[in-house]
């Protein structure tokens, strides 16, 4: 098992060199970041050679991404257009981005394995088609649109009726909350709002897999034999069968989870969250662009997170699965 | 900057991010926590000499998106507003929410529409006269900027006006309508002018010219603003078919904002070109912009390929003078020969756009570059 | 029988900011792995027992190809037909309308910020443009777009893919390995990043389509190489080889119509995901840029009219839902329509 850990973190470690290598092309070619000096005329050129140079931007891109790679291998992830050092403020964003995400990704673990079971359990029922029919809309809406929905609907009205801030639309937090449980209601009046968004964006397409692959496992020959035996209905579910549905569906989970970290970034820029995925978006599309280093460095912690929760995958699979023996 | 405060995070390096060792404050509130971008919250300054604040916390928050406003306003989030560029559609969302207020003011910041000289066609002065003529500034301000005012007050329409002059708002005392007759609104005439430059009316219902690039295929020309700015974007279309009307094709080609004014605006890749100037009340600011291109040292910002000896010879005057009678009469006689010159086509002014909410008192809206805060010490919570 | 990792790859979610590919097992039935239709030899004997019995009786069979059966079987699904119905539907009224609309998209009429009226039954937006006309070039920019990414992603995947699945080896571990780079990181930033870097002046859709289909081939790809890897040991391929057929002649006649199922349903559903993902494209102002429009445009712009100006956001926003609800519901039916190996409505 421990060889095999190992194995799959030098794949990832290879692969993201390689995304990195291309990405950092792609970002750095799609923008001039000195522009907004150069068009200014009041500043003068030699102005303009020195932040030239404090970018590294007079060095060719190849020797610039070996100086990128070789900082963050060091944990230096270099400094952003604006003059600020962006590794300090990785740690910070992450943090607020997996306060969106971890509690997302847990919900719809826990709602789609849930309400799939229940749907397969109870097949052709109202439950069924109440959250076959849920699902189906569910996919078919861009995630922006479920949060203007949430926000104008859910949010707005409930807000207005209690006269106060209850579910807030803008940022993780208020700023400025002393005071450590303040401070927890705090995140967690700010959180709903996305969370659920994430959510009812992931769950759906877990909860239909899961439905299908319950199904599929009830139909077949072994369960109908220990159903023949005389075992009960809810014995072979649980002890059986869900045991074996689950096995799919962690892969699908795993495969998603790049998606869902996806989605996280279009929710965190809907809601004005002050994560990662926003400083992503900023570096990329904000005043002075491109900010190389602030974009490449959202792309090394996202390649993480996604190798990371594949390989933890792969270890929950191969626990499920006994067939699974990893050499 | 403070020596002692200097000393301890080091001069060149030490203040570009905010942090306790670099707190100070003179005024009545002092900032407390800062992230870049992103928000700041500001504290009552215990060390403050002056009377006493009345709230304890003011959270300045950058949102990136206009449209998340609305929302948080309703919910009680957030309680003062104030958009770079507001656009119709803002005003109307912030409009019904109830305990808020929205005052719209003029400021000092302007769009409008320059073209580039080194273009064939508009190196003609007709060419160039019968695009101001054939624009229906009316029309926009009618729809982008008069139903903004009108959120405040109805009546507050008519306070929205097409600006006539580029050195001067028409809050400033100096301003005055030097635009003779080359801006009213006149399609016939425009046509006119296009076909004494040299072009006939086609069979599409576009203008064909008989010289140049273009000759026998539809006179276009490209226009060029920021991406991702509605308003903008707005303006753009409804020139786009104010020219249709008198058989110029527009094609609509924006860039983000750092290519266009790094790379487009500079080099001259355009025809014709959409932003804003802020205003200020130095008018010997708009020298580099207006002064012949051909003096690279000084009129950096012509990007127009535009030169008039008689411009620059005024602003030479004006720049040595100082009396401000005669400074202004000099300036708006340079404005008077930019329209004569039809070096580029002033729209309207931005309103500045303040909502607050009205269960605190004294939030008076302030247009300059200070904002609403200019008084933020008399800020409080109504009982 | 749970799928191995391999195959249990080939799913989607057709929702905007997703990396997965598209989906295979949606709906009510199993997990539809991408087993290959029975082959032919198999179902010889049958046929002629029954063509026998048939006789017997006085009544005669007639043969009916896989085609003609998968597409009997398309037309018992319910929802497709109905997806297909509002599909259709659908574009009709965004290329046929738009001719016969006497509004174009681009024009500015003589009312502004009103709502659905005769005139303008979509309403007008606040500087004048009609939103019916509008609406419709949104919809047929956005159709047009997917097609085409869907078109080029499907015959790119499928071409590397069966290369991978067909020959193995080194040219199966490099494409593992080139999509793996797509799946590690999300699929929206990396369409971001290279939506800025082909410069935002280009924004029209011919190059959103091909940055999409830069894409989305690795997913089909993947597909692809699993339904090979996994016919390439059975035995009428075994045969082929025997009696010395081509690698191309194998490839073209033998394995891709076997793996044709999972390939159209793969590009159906491509459709659904590029739309989705063209709208987010554009919600984040990278995506077809005015005075193009889009569904997404047309959403993205009116978000802050949700309350206001409702009708603004309301009309694009249900297309888009009929539009990828309807082309779900396709892939569905052709899905049950084209592999007949996966398991009956228990």
């Amino acid at each position: 098992m421990g060889a095999y850990i190992l194995r799959r973190l030098g794949a990832g470690i290879l692969v993201m060199a390689v995304a990195t290598f291309l990405l950092y092309l792609l970002v750095s070619v799609s923008g001039n970041p000195l522009a907004n000096l150069m068009a200014n005329p009041h500043i003068s050129p030699a102005t303009i050679r020195a932040a030239r140079i404090e970018l590294h931007l007079n060095e060719p891109l190849l020797q610039r991404y070996w100086t990128w790679i070789t900082g963050v291998v060091h944990g230096d992830f270099g400094i952003s257009t604006t003059g600020q050092a962006v590794g300090p403020q990785v740690l910070p964003r992450m943090w607020v981005t997996l306060q969106m995400v971890l509690p997302a990704t847990a919900i719809a673990i826990v709602l789609g394995i849930g309400l799939g079971v229940m749907s397969a359990v109870r097949q052709y029922s109202i439950l069924d088609h109440v959250s076959t029919a849920l699902a189906y809309i569910l996919f078919a809406t861009p995630v922006f649109v479920i949060a203007i929905l949430l926000k104008d609907f859910l949010a707005v009205k409930v807000d207005t009726a209690a006269g106060h801030p209850i579910l807030y639309t803008i940022g993780q937090n208020n700023p400025g909350t002393t005071g450590a449980w303040s401070v927890f209601v705090d995140a967690l009046a700010h959180d709903v709002l996305p969370v659920l968004t994430l959510v009812l964006i992931t769950y759906a397409g877990w909860s239909r897999y899961q439905r299908a692959s319950l199904l599929d496992v009830q139909n077949s020959d072994y369960i109908r034999l220990a159903r023949a035996k005389g075992l009960s209905r809810r014995r072979v579910l649980y002890v059986h069968a869900l045991r074996n549905a689950l096995i799919p569906v962690t892969t699908v989970i795993a495969l998603d989870f790049a998606g869902l970290l996806g989605g996280a970034l279009i929710t965190e820029i809907v809601y004005g969250w002050e994560g990662m995925g926003r400083f992503f978006y900023e570096g990329l599309v904000g005043p002075v662009t491109p900010d190389v280093n602030v974009v490449m460095s959202y792309l090394v912690v996202t390649a993480a997170l996604v190798i990371a929760f594949n390989i933890i995958a792969d270890i929950a699979y191969g626990l499920l699965d006994p067939r699974i023996r990893y050499a | 900057m403070p020596a002692h405060i200097a000393e301890k995070v080091g001069f060149n390096n030490g203040f570009q991010t905010f942090g306790p060792a670099v707190k100070v404050s003179g005024g009545p509130y002092e900032i407390q926590s800062y992230t870049k971008g992103e928000d700041l919250v500001e504290v009552p300054n215990p060390k403050y000499w002056g009377p006493k604040t009345h709230l304890s916390k003011i959270v300045y928050r950058f949102i990136l998106d206009d449209s998340q406003d609305a929302p948080a306003i309703s919910s009680g989030e957030v309680d003062i507003v104030n958009p770079v560029i507001p656009s119709v559609a803002y005003a109307d969302s912030i409009k019904s929410i109830p305990n808020f207020a929205a005052s719209v003011l003029p400021g000092l910041e302007f769009q409008h529409v320059d073209f580039n000289e080194s273009n064939p066609y508009l190196a003609k002065l007709a060419v160039r006269e019968a695009i101001a003529l054939g624009t229906n500034r009316t029309q926009m301000i009618q729809r982008i900027v008069a139903p903004i005012f009108s959120t405040v007050n109805p009546a507050d329409a008519s306070k929205a006006q097409v600006l006539n002059n580029r050195i001067y708002m028409p809050i400033q005392p100096p301003y005055q309508n030097t635009s003779g007759t080359s801006a009213t609104f006149d399609p016939t005439k425009a046509k006119q002018l296009l076909k004494s430059a040299g072009m006939t009316m086609g069979s599409d219902g576009y203008m064909q010219p008989s010289f140049g690039p273009l000759k026998g295929k539809d006179f276009s020309l490209s226009i060029s603003t920021t991406s991702g700015v509605p308003v903008r974007q707005q303006i753009e279309e409804l020139f786009q078919a104010n020219m249709k009307a008198i058989g110029i094709k527009i094609n609509i080609q924006n860039y983000d904002a750092s290519t266009l004014f790094g790379t487009v605006g500079p080099k001259g890749e355009f025809d014709l070109i959409e932003f804003a100037w802020v205003s200020s009340p130095f008018a010997s600011g708009n020298q580099p912009i207006y002064c012949s291109y051909t003096n690279t040292s000084v009129c950096g910002e012509n990007w127009d390929h535009y030169a008039d000896p008689k411009v620059d010879s005024l602003f030479n005057q004006a720049l040595s003078d100082l009396n401000p009678t005669t400074d202004a009469s000099l300036y708006n006689q340079i404005d008077g020969l930019l329209w004569k010159d039809m070096a580029t086509l002033p729209l309207f002014e931005n309103p500045v756009y303040y909502g607050y909410s009205t269960k605190y008192s004294n939030l008076v809206p302030n247009p300059t570059s200070v904002g609403i805060p200019w008084n933020a010490q008399d800020w409080a919570l109504k009982a | 029988m749970p799928d191995t990792p391999e195959i249990a790859e080939q799913r989607h979610s057709s929702r905007a900011g997703t990396a997965v590919p598209p989906r295979q097992g949606s709906t009510a039935n199993g997990p539809a792995p991408a087993r290959p239709g029975i082959p032919l030899g198999d179902s010889q004997a049958r046929q002629e027992a029954a063509a026998l019995a048939a006789a017997h009786a006085g009544l005669s069979i007639e043969a009916r190809s896989q085609f003609q059966m998968a597409r009997a079987r398309f037309f018992r699904h319910k929802m497709a037909l109905i997806g297909l119905g509002t599909f259709v539907a659908i574009l009709l009224f965004s290329t046929v309308g738009q001719v016969f609309w006497h509004y174009n998209y681009s024009q500015i009429t003589n009312q502004f910020g009103t709502g659905p009226s005769l005139a303008h039954p979509f309403g007008t937006d606040t500087i004048g443009h009609d939103m019916f006309a509008q609406t419709m070039a949104a919809t047929s920019t956005s159709i047009q777009t997917a097609l085409l990414v869907a078109a080029i992603s499907t015959a790119l995947g499928t071409l590397i893919g069966a290369a991978a699945g067909y020959y193995g080896k080194w040219a199966d571990a490099l494409l593992m390995r080139f999509t793996d780079l797509a799946l590690v990181v999300p699929a929206i930033v990396i369409l971001l990043v290279l939506a800025n870097a082909v410069s935002r002046s280009a924004g029209n859709w011919l190059w959103i389509a091909l940055i999409l289909a830069a894409l989305f081939w690795t997913y089909l790809a993947r597909l692809v190489r699993g339904v090979f890897l996994s016919l390439r040991e059975r035995e009428f391929i075994e045969a082929e080889h025997a009696i010395g057929a081509s690698d191309r002649r194998i490839i073209l006649r033998h394995m891709i119509p076997n793996a044709i199922g999972p390939i159209v349903v793969n590009a159906t559903l491509t459709v659904a995901l590029a739309i989705l993902i063209e709208a987010a494209l554009s919600f984040l102002g990278l995506g077809i840029s005015p005075p193009q429009v889009s569904l997404g445009y047309l959403i993205a712009n009116a978000q802050g009219d949700a309350t206001v100006l409702p009708y603004l956001f309301y009309f694009p926003a249900a297309i888009l839902v009929a539009i990828i609800l309807a082309i779900n519901f396709i892939g569905d039916g052709l899905r049950d329509a084209l592999d007949p190996q996966q398991r009956v409505r228990a």
